[in-house]
């Protein structure tokens, strides 16, 4: 014992000594253990901080606003008439506004070349006479045009030419009123006489996306009409004149966004008839999709219209329902499914209360975006910026001259892209191009392994972000222009047999 | 073919663990032993997961990239741990 080794002292001295030391012991020990709690818990804290923060990067981190700078004093609603799309379809614009032709690759004339745009959209037999005058080279035969021109089918019949702009057409009509079916049924309403009213807004958010992903769409985000994103005015391609919102047939007060994916196999062919197939797939499914959710809110008694690429900004909207982020290549990027998307939008006068709508969230992609270039590197027709960081204005060359550059939304902080040499890439490969998308490292099918990269890549940044984009070469991922993937493309029926 | 990836690993993973407990037998694991055997198997598992799923995928390059990166850095942590922690700690019989 403790006591029995030290020299006799009287009783209470040393049991006094005794207690003093066990006081010592106990308040050390009770310290130790103290600083052990102390250590645990901030261990704890450190590590569910961190998780905290991994997680919040990997599902995104919510805005109240807008999440990409703005400058108010500049960003203005756009003018449809301001599209590259619109403006080679209009004769009437072309008269407008000439400079636009002459300043572009000595007196390129967006309109004579977008004739055999539309005409290829619509002859097949046109579109196989060019592919055969460009050497029928792989991915680009008859097999593959036939490929294209079924994936664009439903889109001719359902909204013809909705990827163009064209608004007010087919199941994107703005019609909300009755409609005549042959007897003995006759007149019929299209919206049901009465409103379903939704418990809460989320209750109506969940109903409306499940929707969604019942008829087909991979992400749905719902957000507030705004005005500031919409095309305004807009312009009609057929009638050759600019309509107001005021014509609209109600006040839009929400906004559907949805996401249909493309096919990963047939992007990795880009440039090519089977890339410009599931792009075409896409669209056909934009109509499918929203029309369905059209009629749903029809009958829930609210009156809707669907957009493809008409009426408003698909990108800005679908960054505002929190569906992903812009990026270098001018396109949503998506997480999980990168920029392989396409947009579909639902107009609807269903208000919904606060926590019915999606904040805008940013998941890393920005940031990635500013360490990668890979589209930019990828791109034929070098039309993507190669700046380091986003900016206010265009930077490419002539980006300075309003008759070269007018077909941009200033007042927006992100990469400006030449527009016009994407298109006349376009015409000039007979394709629809995509290689920017194909070429993406966010473009990934559904894998564990893509999932683990894509969410490091959301909580990491800087030299890790180079890193990851070397490796993606290295791994072989983004390959465009290749012949391969053509040959990989037509084995993927194997996966749909039993 | 994701479904027999997961049912292999999964197998895999009982068998990796059957077979720490019998070496538990025969030597001592220090901590350092331990971070080894988990970095392998860990670096093991990625390899395979990465490489098959890369196969699949129609990407042979990614495939072969996981197999040389992940399946080299498993191999060498595996040989390193077993030469330099796990024989020197063999347990007296
Ligand atoms: S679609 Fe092709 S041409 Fe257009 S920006 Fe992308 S890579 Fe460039
Ligand atoms: S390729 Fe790279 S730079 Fe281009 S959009 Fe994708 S992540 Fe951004």
């Amino acid at each position: 014992m403790m006591t029995s080794k030290k020299p006799a002292q009287p009783e209470n001295q040393q049991r006094i000594e005794i207690t003093d030391v066990t006081d010592d012991a106990s308040v050390n020990q009770s310290r130790r253990n103290l600083f052990k709690i102390g250590a645990g818990i901030a261990a704890t804290a450190v590590t569910g901080t961190s998780a905290a923060f991994v997680a919040d990067r990997i599902s995104g981190i919510e805005h109240d606003g807008f999440p990409v700078p703005l400058d108010l004093d500049v960003l203005k609603p756009f003018p449809q008439r301001n599209s590259i799309f619109t403006y080679a379809l209009s004769p009437e614009l072309a008269l407008k506004y000439p400079a636009r032709n002459h300043t572009f690759e000595n007196n390129w004339g967006f309109q004579e070349h977008a004739q055999e745009f539309g005409h290829s959209m619509l002859d097949i037999s046109y579109a196989l006479k060019k592919s055969k005058e460009m050497g029928d080279k792989p991915g680009m035969s008859q097999l593959e045009n036939a490929l294209s021109w079924g994936g664009w089918a439903p889109m001719r019949v359902m909204a013809p030419f909705q990827h163009m702009m064209l608004p007010d057409n087919g199941v994107n009509s703005w019609y909300q009123g009755p409609i005549d079916l042959p007897p003995p049924i006759g007149r019929v309403e299209q919206v049901a006489p009465e409103r379903w009213e939704f418990e809460s807004g989320e209750a109506a958010s969940a109903a409306i996306k499940s929707a969604a992903r019942l008829y087909g769409a991979v992400r749905c985000g719902i957000t507030r009409n705004d005005p500031m994103w919409n095309w305004d005015p807009i312009f009609d391609i057929q009638k050759g004149k600019d309509i107001s919102w005021d014509e609209f047939p109600f006040k839009p007060k929400s906004v559907i966004v949805l996401l249909i994916d493309m096919d990963y196999a047939a992007m990795a062919t880009a440039p090519s008839k089977i890339s410009e197939a599931t792009v075409g797939n896409g669209y056909s499914m934009m109509s499918f999709i929203g029309s369905s959710m059209k009629s749903f809110l029809h009958g829930l008694g609210y009156q809707a219209v669907v957009a493809g690429n008409d009426l408003a900004n698909s990108v800005a909207y679908a960054v505002s329902a929190g569906l992903g982020e812009g990026a270098r290549n001018g396109q949503l990027i998506a997480p999980r499914l990168g920029p392989r998307v396409r947009i579909a939008k639902i107009f609807t006068d269903l208000e919904l209360p606060d926590e019915g709508y999606d904040k805008p969230r940013s998941f890393g992609i920005m940031e990635f975006c500013s360490k990668c270039k890979l589209c930019a590197d990828a791109c034929p027709a070098d039309a993507i910026s190669t700046d380091d960081e986003p900016g206010w204005n265009p930077t490419y060359e002539h980006g300075e001259n309003p008759d070269y550059s007018w077909h941009h939304q200033l007042g927006v902080k992100k990469y400006y892209s030449d527009a016009k040499k994407c298109f006349k890439f376009w015409l000039e490969s007979n394709t629809d191009c995509g290689a920017c998308i194909t070429a993406c490292p966010w473009n990934k099918p559904d894998f564990w392994h893509h999932r683990m990269v894509e969410a490091s890549n959301s909580f990491t940044g800087g030299p890790l972000h180079t890193f990851m984009k070397i490796m993606d070469n290295l791994y072989g991922y983004g390959n465009t222009f290749d012949e391969k993937a053509v040959q990989s493309f037509w084995k993927t029926g194997k996966d749909i047999e039993i | 073919m994701m479904g027999l990836m997961w049912y292999l690993m999964g197998m895999l993973t009982t068998a990796a663990l059957w077979g720490y407990l019998h070496l538990r037998q025969y030597y001592h694991l220090d901590w350092k032993a331990n971070l080894g055997i988990i970095g392998a198997f860990g670096f093991a598992w990625i390899c395979i997961g990465w490489s098959w799923a890369s196969f699949v995928e129609s990407e042979p390059q990614s495939g072969a990239m996981g197999l040389l990166n992940f399946g080299l850095l498993a191999l060498f942590l595996g040989a390193y741990t077993w030469r330099k922690f796990i024989k020197p700690a063999k347990k007296m019989p």
